[in-house]
């Protein structure tokens, strides 16, 4: 399991990366990082929507509001352009501390 | 028998008052329990169950609130601006209902009404600032009368974010309802026992008195706030950015 810290630390660029792959809401990129990381990655769901409102009042996510097929009202957010740059920054970021690691563990847990 | 609609009806007000969230914030919430309950129900769990673990999964309301306050704007900004900018603001409520309802006093001497209309509107001031307290005592113990989008609470929960600023604006707010209520007392008797030139002269040093302190501590406390303001604007844009 991975810890408190890392999964806070983490989450900022899985929802920028999540939200490249085009609009979302809240509970759906929860169900997708639960998927990728193949429950490892485990949030208390709330804390989800603080993340986004973070990245939302940074101008990386803009949002809009759209009533879905279940006939409530629902949030949707997107990425930005100045998401899309903070989302590179953010890539650079992980592979540096990816590759250092790797560096120091042998080349098992690549990336790529 | 489990109403899901009252269950979320009450999980809704908790969230409002122990989280102290905003009503678009509820509504995302809320969207993404009725979704979890949908699918947790639509596997072995029954509603009910499928309730209790989706809220759970949600998270505590007062750890939801820690989250939430943490990206609020109010969060970036050390607490003791907080405190500077809620004193003034009462200060300047303080100096307002002082200045209306002593404004309505004095018209009502001028026209000739009894000295008690006077007592009654000034007695009225101390009620109202009892009533303030109260209200914001209800806030501090995490029940909220108002709604979250009221601008008192806003004020208050922006007080409220360092302890300390809590105490001493209940110390401030004691102040001019104390104050009040003595100086109700002394008109009331230099009124029955004095005539009316000697009333006025009381009436004038006190005013003077008063003004000049509900003044000059706002005025300089102004002058910190925005001394302190200058000093740390780097910091404060620092953890906004």
């Amino acid at each position: 399991m991975i810890s408190k810290d890392l999964v806070a630390a983490s989450s900022r660029p899985l929802v920028l990366a999540i939200l490249s792959d085009g609009e979302s809401y809240g509970y759906a990129v929860l169900q997708k990082v639960k998927s990728l990381s193949e429950g490892e990655l485990e949030w208390t769901e709330g804390m989800l929507y603080p993340v986004l409102h973070r990245l939302e009042r940074e101008k990386l996510i803009v949002s809009r509001w759209k009533v879905g097929e279940t006939g409530r009202r629902r949030k949707y957010y997107r990425l930005s352009a100045k998401g899309t740059k903070g989302l590179k920054a953010e890539r650079e970021q992980w592979f540096t501390v990816h590759r250092t690691l790797s560096r120091l563990w042998g080349t098992q847990a690549c990336l790529t | 028998m489990f109403d899901l609609n009252q269950s979320i009806a009450s999980w809704r007000n908790t969230q409002r008052s122990k989280a102290s969230l905003s009503e678009s914030e509820v509504v995302e919430l809320e969207d993404h329990l009725r979704e979890s309950v949908d699918r947790l129900s639509s596997g072995e769990l029954s509603e009910e169950e499928a309730f209790l673990v989706a809220s759970r999964r949600l998270g505590a309301p007062e750890s939801l609130a820690q989250e939430f306050d943490k990206v609020r704007p109010s969060a970036t900004v050390p607490g003791w601006v907080w405190f500077i900018v809620g004193y003034l603001a009462l200060s300047m409520l303080n100096k307002g209902m002082t200045t209306l309802v002593l404004g309505i006093g004095a018209l009502s001497i001028s026209w000739g009404f009894e000295s008690w209309v006077t007592l009654v509107l000034l007695y009225g001031t101390v009620l109202l600032y009892f009533v303030f307290l109260v209200l914001y005592a209800m806030r501090w113990v995490g029940r909220n009368p108002w709604g979250t989008s009221a601008i008192g609470v806003r004020i208050l929960n922006m007080a409220t974010t360092w302890t300390g600023a809590g105490v001493l604006l209940v110390a401030v707010m004691l102040y001019p309802a104390v104050a009040s209520l003595l100086r109700a007392l002394l008109i009331s008797k230099v009124t029955s026992d004095v005539g009316t030139l000697s009333f006025g002269q009381f009436a004038l040093v006190n005013a003077t008195l008063v003004q000049f302190l509900t003044g000059f501590i706002p005025l300089v406390l102004t002058v910190v706030l925005i001394r302190g303001l200058r000093r740390s604007k780097g910091q404060v844009l620092k953890q906004v950015g």
